[in-house]
């Protein structure tokens, strides 16, 4: 199996081959935290943080995990991470990491670092794996982003927590409401698969 | 390959990752609690400035914590201040957890809010005087948790000025509402608490605030929203705060 290039498996799950958009994963998360831009960036950073550092330990030890136990070891190191994450957060964002109460914890349970951990990082070297990771967070970033500033600006008329719709603006509650992230998410769907029609399943 | 998933091996492997996994966690966890436990005391200050009221976005916390807010010791059974407790725990270094078992009430088993079968026998209080405001630590169970909070009241009526949970592990947007500005709001509009015999009679109810007396519970949260009604009903009460809020001269500058 030939070795992918740095720069495809950085980029490409941005938009090519997105988690959220093309395999639909990670969604819950998706839903919970892009409220605001503030703790959808956190949770971007940390997800960033939790697949690129998973995907390379999974990686370095692959060659010595055995296979029948391979998903525990995975999951300990996933499980490891997120832990890390969560103290830190708690140590240097408590405002934010309270806001975010149980989701920092549910990283664990967040198909994409587990999806790119078994599919991926099993059969990659360390590096390319490394930065899979990276590409495949700012994937995810990218939909959490776009979602938690539509949700802010039309929800609360403000981004990062700065007022920018005119005072006259009455906020739409619904856009605070889980289900909008669900509209949100398949409206930018719609958009990349007019752009790239391949993405299209069929029907 | 079949060493690799020979018995030895998968010992070996899961047995290093453990140990790796459980220094770092542990680590970072010890590392990081110094931190955590300063970032703890000042979203309790936090907590109680909002409780009492005092907008704090735009000020120092702990100078705002400082000027308006007073702390004291009180004896739950008697109802007055004391400097420390039998055991020696003053303002600086009082705990629930620290207290004595002999400083602690055994409930029998008649523990409606659910605060774990004892109830302390001392509790630290906070005064705001600018607004004659008590402000009470109160906990209960809830549907998963138990939830720990302030509410604070008026010294001269006890009617409600505002709650807060600082600790709770109640499902997000359902239980986890107790948090949600809009529902803590109807607390800060002087519900009533006591009658004129010092019964408690604010109802936390789910079909809707009908009297001066009622809570409108939160919808899709009916354990949490009893659980709320009963450690408001026992922490108001006689088990509870009870003679606290009955006793004279809360404001009294000094507390002998």
């Amino acid at each position: 199996m030939a070795e992918p290039k740095a720069k495809d498996v950085l980029l490409d799950p941005v938009f090519k081959n997105n988690p959220i958009a093309l395999q639909v994963l990670g969604i819950c998360s998706a839903l919970a935290v892009t409220t605001k831009l503030d703790t959808s960036l956190t949770m971007c950073v940390a997800v960033i943080f939790v697949v690129a550092f998973s995907n390379l330990a999974v990686s370095v030890i692959r060659n010595y995990i055995p296979s029948s136990v391979r998903i525990i070891v995975q999951m300990t190191i996933i499980a490891s991470l997120v832990i890390l994450v969560d103290q830190v957060l708690k140590a240097y964002a408590f405002d934010v990491a309270k806001q975010m109460s149980v989701f920092v914890g549910l990283i664990i349970t967040n198909c994409i670092v587990m999806g790119r951990a078994e599919g991926f990082a099993m059969k990659n070297s360390p590096m390319v794996s490394f930065l899979d990771g990276i590409g495949n967070g700012l994937g995810y970033s990218f939909i959490l982003l776009t979602v938690g500033f539509f949700r802010e600006l039309f929800g609360s008329g403000k981004l990062f927590g700065m007022q920018v719709m005119p005072d006259s603006y009455q906020p739409n509650g619904l856009m605070l409401l889980a289900p909008s992230a669900f509209f949100l998410i398949g409206i930018i769907i719609w958009v990349i698969r007019t752009f790239r029609p391949e993405q299209i399943e069929e029907a | 390959m079949s060493n690799r998933d020979s018995i030895k091996n998968t010992f070996l492997v899961t047995g290093a990752l453990c140990i790796i996994c459980s220094v770092l966690v542990s680590g970072a966890a010890v590392g990081l609690k110094e931190k955590q436990d300063a970032n703890a005391a000042l979203d309790l200050k936090k907590n109680i400035l909002s409780v009492s009221g005092i907008d704090f976005t735009d000020g120092d916390v702990e100078q705002l914590f400082t000027e308006n807010i007073q702390a004291r010791i009180v004896e739950l059974t008697t109802g007055e201040y004391v400097n420390q407790t039998t055991s020696g725990l003053n303002l600086d270094t009082f705990d629930v957890k620290k207290l004595a078992s002999d400083e602690m009430t055994d409930l029998n088993g008649d523990d409606p809010a659910g605060i774990g079968g004892e109830r302390e026998n001392y509790a630290v209080v906070y005064l705001f005087p600018e607004k004659q405001q008590l402000i009470l630590p109160v906990r209960g169970k809830g549907l998963w948790s138990t939830l720990k909070g302030f509410v604070s009241v008026s010294a001269d009526d006890f009617t409600t000025r505002g709650i807060t949970f600082y600790s709770h592990g109640e499902t997000p947007g359902l239980g986890g509402e107790v948090d949600n500005p809009a529902w803590k709001a109807q607390w800060s509009t002087a519900k009533e608490t006591l009658d004129a015999n010092g019964q408690v009679i604010l109802n936390v109810t789910k079909s809707g605030a009908a009297g001066p007396n009622d809570i409108d519970g939160l919808a899709g949260a009916t354990i949490t929203t009893q659980g709320v009604d009963k450690l408001i009903k026992y922490w108001l009460g006689n088990d509870g705060f009870g003679a606290y809020l009955k006793s004279e001269n809360k404001f009294a500058e000094t507390s002998n």
